[in-house]
């Protein structure tokens, strides 16, 4: 494989899914609403083909535009697998979600390799447009439409809050480089910016459209959206933070950081929709996410492998978690009343992944949470360091809550139980998780395994 | 890799926990469970020989290479973690022998392997993160088995003691990581090795706090006086079985990270501080004992038992001297066989009339006579009767304290007076007063075989332990002697 073709492997393999199955969906005159499935391998090989090529496909290579390096690989990977695991799951009346799906992958592609302010914006938008379609149209009904007009909103404001911080920085320096000079009005620009990354990431004080539209997704498309775009707003503070200008970002992002642990913690106690739970327990994580990212300021050697880890473990508990609720059927916090007894295997999936969310030992969740520990201790961040002890403590409380609950309280009336989900892919891919939450956390090696992939340097030679 | 012999000792209860949770029938789950127990219990034995020969001090199991952050999997059996694991093993036996008739599922009994899986690991390991995971792990099995199988308020109860420890946990967390981390920023070494850490120049400035994180990680387990409150409730509310474990074997893990990790880690920290430990222990034995007298649940009576006699652990080793620890690591395995033998006595009383209040019962000993010569004796040893064991542990700490700080252990042996106040009338009451209006003695059946033997076996022990005390101390004195203050 050339360099060039190095360089776009990953948006290329999505596109070829996304013509494929605008392809496909040709054979048919009239198409009525159905579950194509095979639009639906076609979409799943195309994207395990991209993950395949960026596993295996060590050249590196640079432009003005994109770079190819460990770095970039090992996010796209990350959102190959997360992608794989929505096309393998999401509900379908027709082809059109798988395409929004690997459009938006595409974006996120493009964000992994962007090595360019202007580039970053393009894949900014590309990624999100199709998620607000999604929000919106895979599940139609007033609650959707409200929620997908709130995430269009605000996603539109923080898209011009990136458009605006690059325009200052344009006017400041005359360039779109991430690497360019530094001026007083480029801070400005670059503070907008990292705002716009805020609201992606859903870090307090930008939070507030998450529930909502966790709310109405399908459990499916919330865990993605929860793991992927996340990732992808922490890709994008990350390389903001690392470009930008002299305030040093612990100063600014450390208390966001800890308010986001603890609030999202503190608001989860008293959700009765399970979706919202799990929306507010991820802007928890998303402040530990950003937690750790202040450490690596701080500290460049703590390596950035444990926020990439974190993220790892994150995509399987969480996504696991939303499964789980598919899986059971359950909406509200009651529909768990009994559950153990009921669907002792999903209760025992669902429950696995509470805990992993929940950082007990030996899961992964805990490999994840002690890496962001030893790193905040080793930056010497005791304050952020004590906000995450005290926020696992109370997110503690309602996963342990939720536990108690599927095992411990009466059912609830036949009439009012949940159907259960028993589909093939979803119960595939809850083993796969399942798998990964148990055996994961028994090797601490994994942070020093991804750092090595992650350090694999750009090409010296840029490529035109 | 060799035969990993140690790795066994926690996988096959993990690996047998697991079996039994598939296994279709109940009948057959609780059939598996006793005999995957009574191997490891043998196990467990045949492992300890060459330390009961002397012919070596610790047996060590270190099959992998160190990996990131220098985390490498260690095991080791010495004389200490070798009494615990055997005694673990023993009160898992005894336990589930006691809970034949119950007719819980299999997930019962797959929860109490698992809880001595994870109990063997702690006792076993070597290596701070591995520590932590199995203590961390333990709780998991110990919140099912309170909150399933429990009386009525078992789901309070259940939640209350995971977060409570939980909290705990996460000091140890911190304090273990502090600990790690500060000990590489000084020597350039990553390590989780316990006896790498041991005198660890790390902390220096920070030691005061990372002492204080660990000491409440540890205390709350042991239970050290104000961070006690979730163990009545626990104790009273778990199924007997569930009790026993949690009160012979659980508590240690709390009195056993102290003598493993504080005092290797911190001896300077602990002589400065010998004067408040030894004050904490003196409280823990004086409010645990004040507490059973006013107890009218024999359950929650036994379980303030516990406060006081663990209390006699702490001051053992707040005394730092040879005897003391000694006596303390003696007095861990006593509690765990009198207070676990008290438990499974109020175990059965329940199972036969779901009472458990003192006032509920009147001249059991006419009814009962092989119950109550059985309550008697491990009362007497819990009270510290000499000639049992319970004697020789708190004489020994008493004389470590004596050597060290008169006036706290002239303070302490109050305890062992107030024992003989809580304990002597509550069994009066039970088995010789006249029954009352309300008295369901009538309902009482004698122990069978079954129960005779479980509690024969606890006996033997007891006499054994009181009688001789040399064998069990020639294993505890290794550890002992390495931690006292030189004189």
């Amino acid at each position: 494989m050339g360099a060039p073709l190095a360089l776009i492997a990953g948006p290329l393999s999505a596109c070829a899914g996304l013509v494929l199955v605008l392809l496909l969906g040709l054979r048919k005159d009239h198409p009525a609403p159905h579950n194509p499935f095979i639009e639906r391998c076609a979409a799943m090989a195309c994207t395990a083909i991209g993950l395949f090529f960026l596993l295996n496909a060590p050249e590196a290579a640079r432009t003005e535009l994109l770079r190819a390096d460990g770095w970039s690989r090992c996010w796209q990977a990350l959102f190959h697998l997360a992608t794989l695991g929505l096309l393998a799951t999401i509900p379908l009346k027709g082809e059109r979600p798988l395409i929004l799906a690997l459009a938006s992958l595409a974006g996120l592609d493009f964000l992994a390799s962007a090595d360019n302010l202007l580039m970053l914006f393009v894949s900014l938008e590309l990624m999100s447009l199709p998620v607000y379609l999604l929000v919106w149209g895979l599940l139609p009904s007033r609650k959707s439409l409200e929620a997908g007009i709130k995430y269009f909103l605000t996603g539109a404001a923080a898209s011009a809050l990136f458009l605006f911080g690059l325009a200052l920085q344009y006017s400041a320096s005359g360039s779109f480089s991430l690497h360019g000079e530094r001026s007083a009005d480029s801070a400005l620009g670059f503070a907008l910016m990292c705002a716009a990354a805020l609201f992606k990431t859903g870090i307090v004080p930008f939070q507030f459209w998450l529930p909502d539209v966790y709310e109405a997704s399908e459990p499916e498309l919330a865990g993605w959206m929860s793991t992927a775009l996340k990732a992808a707003g922490l890709l994008l503070l990350a390389r903001l933070l690392f470009a930008s200008p002299a305030v040093p970002a612990a100063l600014w992002l450390s208390p966001l950081a800890a308010l986001s642990m603890l609030l999202g913690n503190i608001l989860a106690l008293r959700q009765q929709n399970l979706r919202r739970l799990l929306a507010y327990s991820s802007i928890a994580h998303a402040g530990a996410l950003a937690a750790a990212l202040c450490a690596w300021t701080r500290e460049p050697h703590a390596a950035p492998a444990v926020i990439f880890s974190y993220l790892s473990a994150y995509l399987f508990m969480n996504f696991g978690g939303f499964l789980g609720l598919r899986l059971t059927g359950a909406l509200c916090v009651q529909d768990l009343s009994g559950l153990g007894r009921r669907a002792p295997l999903r209760s025992a999936f669902l429950a696995l992944m509470l805990l992993s969310l929940a950082g007990l030992p030996p899961t992964l969740g805990f490999l994840a949470k002690l890496y962001v520990f030893l790193d905040l201790l080793q930056a010497g961040d005791k304050f952020l360091a004590a906000a995450l002890a005290l926020s696992s403590l109370i997110g503690l409380g309602y996963y342990l809550g939720l536990v108690r609950r599927m095992y411990m309280d009466e059912p609830a009336a036949a009439a009012e139980q949940p159907p259960i989900c028993s589909r093939m892919a979803h119960s595939l891919i809850a083993v796969l998780c399942a798998l990964a939450c148990m055996l994961g956390g028994l090797y601490p090696s994994m942070s020093t395994d991804i750092g090595s992939v992650l350090a694999a340097p750009a090409a010296e030679g840029s490529v035109r | 890799m060799g035969v990993m012999l140690l790795t066994w000792l926690w996988c096959a209860p993990a690996l047998a926990s697991a079996l039994i949770a598939a296994l279709p029938s109940r009948r057959l789950a609780r059939a598996a469970a006793l005999m995957a127990s009574a191997g490891i219990l043998a196990y467990a034995l045949y492992l300890g020989r060459p330390l009961f020969d002397q012919t070596s001090l610790a047996i060590l199991e270190m099959p992998f290479p160190a990996s990131a952050f220098g985390i490498r999997y260690t095991l080791a059996l010495d004389g200490l973690s070798f009494s615990l694991c055997a005694l673990t093993a023993l009160l898992t036996l005894l336990s589930l022998a006691a809970s034949w008739k119950s007719e819980s599922s299999q997930g019962f009994w797959s929860c109490f392997l698992a809880l001595e899986a994870a109990l063997m690991g702690v006792f076993l390991s070597r290596d701070l993160f591995w520590f932590y995971v199995f203590w961390d792990l333990a709780l998991v099995p110990m919140f099912f088995i309170i909150g399933l199988w429990g009386s009525e308020g078992r789901r309070k109860a259940a939640y209350k003691f995971f977060l409570y420890t939980a909290a705990g946990s996460l000091c140890l967390l911190l304090g273990l990581l502090s600990l790690v981390v500060l000990h590489q920023r000084v020597t350039g070494i990553w390590t989780w090795d316990m006896a790498e850490l041991a005198l660890s120049p790390g902390p220096g400035r920070h030691a005061p706090w990372i002492f204080a994180l660990l000491f409440i990680g540890f205390g709350v387990k042991v239970p050290v006086f104000p961070l006690h409150n979730w163990l009545p409730e626990a104790h009273t509310e778990a199924p007997a079985a569930g009790s026993a474990l949690l009160a012979g074997s659980m508590l240690k893990m709390g009195v056993f990270g102290i003598l493993r990790v504080l005092l290797p880690v911190f001896p300077m920290q602990c002589w400065r501080y010998l004067p408040w430990l030894g004050t904490l222990a003196v409280i823990n034995i004086l409010y645990g004992a004040f507490c059973a007298m006013a107890q009218k649940d024999l359950k929650r009576l036994v379980a303030f038992t516990s406060v006081s006699h663990m209390g006699f652990c702490l001051l053992g080793i707040a005394s730092m001297t040879n005897v003391g620890l000694q006596g303390a690591s003696l007095q861990m395995i006593n509690h765990g066989l009198s207070t676990g033998g008290l438990f499974l006595l109020v175990g059965m009383l329940y199972e036969r009339t779901h009472r458990r209040g003192i006032e509920d019962f009147g001249a059991l000993a006419e009814k009962a006579p092989s119950f109550t010569f059985f309550f008697g004796f491990i009362l007497l040893s819990s009270i510290g009767l000499p000639g049992l064991n319970g004697f020789v542990g708190e004489l020994l700490s008493l004389l470590g304290m004596a050597q060290s700080y008169f006036p706290l252990a002239l303070l302490a042996s109050m305890g062992a007076i107030l024992a003989a106040a809580y304990g002597l009338p509550a069994f009066q009451k039970v088995f010789w007063a006249p029954a009352g209006p309300g008295s369901v003695s009538e309902k009482v059946m004698d122990l069978d075989l079954r129960e005779q033997l479980i509690l024969s076996t606890l006996c033997l022990l007891i006499l054994w332990l009181g009688l001789s005390p040399g064998t069990l101390l020639r294993l505890l004195q290794p550890t002992a002697s390495l931690l006292a203050r030189p004189v």
